[in-house]
C-alpha cells in the first residue's frame, strides 16, 4: 500500500488537472475504476490447478484504480499530445504504476501531417481481430484484462499526406529506448495507402522488416442501403511469426533448451489472416456484428490433440518425479495458450441493445470454428449521468475439456466498475 | 386525336409540377443552409414524458452540400466524431481510436438518427413531388413527398408540410422503408443570419415510442473555411476545432 501512496497522490492531481486550467493547455479526465473475481479450474494446461499454484494466482478480489489524463497543447502548426496514466493495482499485493501510454508531437500544415513519438493508431476494420493493423497495439477481445484503455502505443515516425478521400502514410516502427544512449531498436518500415473507390474504403497495408519476410495487407469496408456495413481485412506473408509449440515437430519429450528460440513454423509458404464480417442496425436499435476469422498458421484439430496430448504426458512426468522439467514445460504451456487464441476458426457475434436511454446491455460470443468451445462476455451497464456509468460484466470460457477454450485455466470472471469523464 | 394530346398534356403538367417541387426542396434547402461553409453548434436534448433525459452539445462543421464534420463536445459521448463524406458516414468513439464506418439510420441519441445530425440537405438525398395542401398550425401549406434517390439518405420517404408562400417548412414526418411512420419533426423556430432566417429549432417526436421527443437547438452559426483534409476519414484522429 506504501507503494500506492505516490501514485494515489498522481491519480488526485490527474483528476484536479482539468480544475487547475494550465494555460492554453486542454486537459480531459477519465476513470475507469473495477474490481474482478476470477474463478480458475484445473485443466488439461493445469492440471490439479498446478499452474495457477506455482504462480500464486490471487484468488480473491482483484482491484485496478486507472485515473487517465489526455493532455493537448496547441503551438501553431505543431502540437503535443501527452496521455498519463497512473494504475493502483490489488492482485496478490498493492502496486502502483505511472506510464504515458501517448506522447508525441505532430506537425500539421496543408495537406501534410508529420507524427513523431508514442502513439496509439489502428489501421484495421475488424472488431475482434484486425489481421491488417501492423502499427496498432495487440488486442485480444478474450482477454479479460485487455482493454483498449490499458493499450500503449508504439514509438513510431509517421509521415500522412491527406486528400479528399485518399491517404498515404510512411512509418517507421521500433522500440525507444535509453541505456547508455537513446536508442532505436527493431525498427520497421510500414506503409498505407487508402482510398475511397466507388464507395468501398480500401487500403493497402505493407511492412518491412530485416530479416523477416515483407507482410502484405488488404483490408475494405462498405456500406450497403441503410443499415448494413461489411468489412473485411487479409494479410500475407511467406512464412509465420506466430509461435508454435516444439511438441508438434518432436513429439512428446521434456525440453531443456529455451522454447521460444525455435518455436516457428519452418516453412516459407504464403501464410494468411483473413477477416470477414458485417454489422447491421435493426429498427429497435439492436445493433448486431458478426465476423469470421480465419488464419492459415492457426493450429488444426490434429495438432491442438497432439498438444493436449503433450500436457497430459508433462503432468504424468510431474506426477511420476521429473518435476521441476516437467513443471516448466508445463508453465510455459500454461502461459502460452492463454486467451490468445492458438487455432485456425472463430466466429465473433456481437449485440448490443439500449433497454432504455440508460440502460445498455450487450453481449458477445467468440466461437471456435473447430471445437466450438466459446467464450461469452455479457455485459450489462447503466449510466446515471453523462458523467458517469456503473456496469457489470462476466466472461464465460465454455467447451469440452479438451477444447481450447474449455481448457482455459480460468472459467469465467466476474467483474464490476465504474467508468468516470 | 384530343385523346392523343390530352395524355402528353397532362405527362407535361406532372413534370412542370415536379420540376417546381425539386426547385422547393433548393428554397427549403436555404433555411438550414446559409453558407457554402459554415459552423454551427448544436445542442440536442431528449425528453421521457417532458422530463429532461439527457443533453449533448455538438460542433458541426458543414462545408458544402456533401461534407459534414460533427464533433461531441459535451454529452455522454464526448469526443465522439462523425464524418459525413460524399454518401458514406464513418464514426470515431473515443475509446477506438480508429474510424469505423456506420449508415445514416444508427441512433446518435434519443429520436435523432446521424444523419439527423450530419446532414442538412434535401436536394441531394431526395426527389420531391407535390400531393396536396394542408394547413398546418392555420398556416396553408403544400404538402411535399419526398422519396429517398440515395442509398445514403437517412430515410425512404418523407411528407413534408411547406409554407405555402415562402417554401419554409413548418413539419415533416418521416417514414422508414416498411413504410412505417417513424418520426415527426416540427420546425419551431427560425432565426436571422446573414440575412436570411435559419432554422433555430426543431422538435422531433417519436412516433413508435410514446413520449419520447428530442429538441435540436443551432445555437451559433457562422461562416468558416474549413480545410479539405477535414474530411478524410484518416484525419479524424487528428481533428480539433478551428
Amino acid at each position: 500500500m506504501r507503494r500506492a501512496f505516490p501514485v494515489l497522490l498522481m491519480e488526485t492531481l490527474l483528476i484536479l488537472l482539468p480544475v487547475l486550467r494550465l494555460g492554453a493547455l486542454e486537459v480531459k479526465t477519465y476513470g475507469f475504476h473495477r474490481v474482478l473475481w476470477n474463478r480458475y479450474r484445473a485443466s488439461v494446461f493445469n492440471p490439479q490447478s498446478a499452474g495457477t499454484d506455482y504462480l500464486e494466482f490471487n484468488k480473491g478480489l482483484n482491484c485496478y484504480l486507472t485515473q487517465y489524463a489526455e493532455m493537448d497543447q496547441s503551438l501553431g502548426f505543431l502540437r503535443l499530445r501527452a496521455d498519463l496514466a497512473g494504475r493502483v493495482t490489488r492482485e496478490e499485493t498493492w502496486d502502483a504504476t505511472l506510464r504515458f501510454p501517448q506522447l508525441y508531437l505532430t506537425l500539421d500544415t496543408g495537406n501534410w501531417v508529420v507524427l513523431a513519438g508514442r502513439s496509439i493508431q489502428r489501421w484495421g476494420t475488424g472488431f475482434s481481430y484486425n489481421p491488417t493493423d501492423v502499427i496498432g497495439p495487440t488486442r485480444e477481445l478474450s482477454d479479460p484484462d485487455n482493454s483498449e484503455r490499458r493499450a500503449v502505443g508504439k514509438d513510431i515516425l509517421m509521415a500522412e499526406y491527406f486528400g479528399r478521400s485518399f491517404s498515404a502514410a510512411v512509418c517507421l516502427l521500433g522500440k525507444l529506448s535509453w541505456e547508455d544512449k537513446l536508442q532505436f531498436e527493431k525498427k520497421r518500415l510500414a506503409a498505407r495507402l487508402y482510398g475511397n473507390i466507388a464507395g468501398a474504403d480500401l487500403s493497402l497495408i505493407t511492412l518491412f522488416e530485416d530479416g523477416h519476410t515483407p507482410f502484405w495487407g488488404l483490408n475494405f469496408a462498405y456500406v450497403l442501403g441503410d443499415r448494413l456495413e461489411i468489412h473485411g481485412e487479409a494479410g500475407w506473408r511467406s512464412g509465420s511469426e506466430r509461435p508454435r509449440h516444439l511438441a508438434l515437430e518432436q513429439g512428446n519429450v521434456l525440453f531443456i533448451q529455451s522454447p521460444y528460440e525455435t518455436s516457428f513454423r519452418n516453412e516459407k509458404r504464403p501464410f494468411g489472416d483473413y477477416l470477414v464480417g458485417f454489422q447491421y442496425t435493426f429498427p429497435s436499435d439492436l445493433f448486431w456484428v458478426f465476423e469470421y476469422y480465419h488464419r492459415d498458421d492457426g493450429y488444426t484439430r490434429e495438432e491442438w490433440q497432439r498438444l493436449t496430448e503433450y500436457a497430459r504426458f508433462l503432468d504424468q512426468e510431474r506426477q511420476a518425479g521429473f518435476s521441476e522439467a516437467a513443471l516448466g514445460n508445463l508453465l510455459w504451456c500454461f502461459q502460452l495458450f492463454s486467451a490468445q487464441g492458438a487455432m485456425r476458426d472463430y466466429f465473433m457475434s456481437h449485440l448490443q441493445y439500449p433497454l432504455s436511454s440508460r440502460l445498455d446491455l450487450q453481449a458477445t460470443v467468440l466461437l471456435n470454428g473447430q471445437d466450438w468451445s466459446s467464450v461469452f462476455i455479457p455485459e450489462v451497464s447503466f449510466r446515471t449521468g453523462n458523467s458517469l456509468s456503473i456496469y457489470l460484466r462476466s466472461f464465460i470460457f465454455e467447451g469440452r475439456a479438451d477444447s481450447e477454450y474449455g481448457s482455459f485455466f480460468q472459467s469465467g470472471t466476474i467483474e464490476g466498475g465504474i467508468r468516470i469523464r | 386525336m384530343r385523346r392523343f394530346l390530352t395524355v402528353p398534356l397532362l405527362m407535361i403538367l406532372l413534370a412542370c409540377q415536379n420540376l417546381a417541387a425539386q426547385d422547393a426542396l433548393d428554397r427549403i434547402d436555404a433555411y438550414r443552409v446559409p453558407y457554402q461553409e459554415f459552423y454551427l453548434e448544436l445542442m440536442i436534448k431528449t425528453f421521457q414524458n417532458d422530463k429532461l433525459d439527457e443533453s449533448a452539445l455538438f460542433h458541426v462543421y458543414i462545408r458544402g452540400d456533401e461534407q459534414n464534420l460533427v464533433l461531441e463536445k459535451e454529452g455522454r459521448n464526448r469526443d465522439m466524431k462523425i464524418l459525413y463524406n460524399e454518401e458514406k458516414m464513418w464514426v470515431q468513439l473515443p475509446s477506438a481510436r480508429r474510424p469505423i464506418r456506420i449508415t445514416p439510420i444508427q441512433r446518435l441519441m434519443g429520436q435523432a438518427s446521424n444523419g439527423d445530425v450530419a446532414r442538412v440537405s434535401y436536394k441531394n438525398d431526395y426527389q420531391a413531388v407535390k400531393i396536396g395542401e394542408e394547413k398546418i398550425d392555420g398556416i396553408p401549406c403544400d404538402k411535399l413527398q419526398l422519396e429517398a434517390q440515395k442509398a445514403s439518405a437517412t430515410y425512404q420517404k418523407i411528407i413534408l408540410y411547406v409554407r405555402k408562400e415562402d417554401y419554409q417548412p413548418r413539419k415533416a414526418e418521416f417514414y422508414l422503408l416498411s413504410g412505417k411512420h417513424y418520426k415527426t419533426a416540427f420546425y419551431d423556430a427560425y432565426q436571422n443570419v446573414n440575412g436570411h432566417p435559419i432554422l433555430s429549432r426543431m422538435t422531433i417526436v417519436d412516433e413508435i415510442r410514446p413520449g419520447q421527443k428530442t429538441t435540436f437547438e443551432y445555437l451559433d452559426i457562422r461562416e468558416k473555411s474549413i480545410p479539405i483534409k477535414y474530411f478524410n476519414k484518416n484525419y479524424l484522429i487528428h481533428v480539433r476545432d478551428l
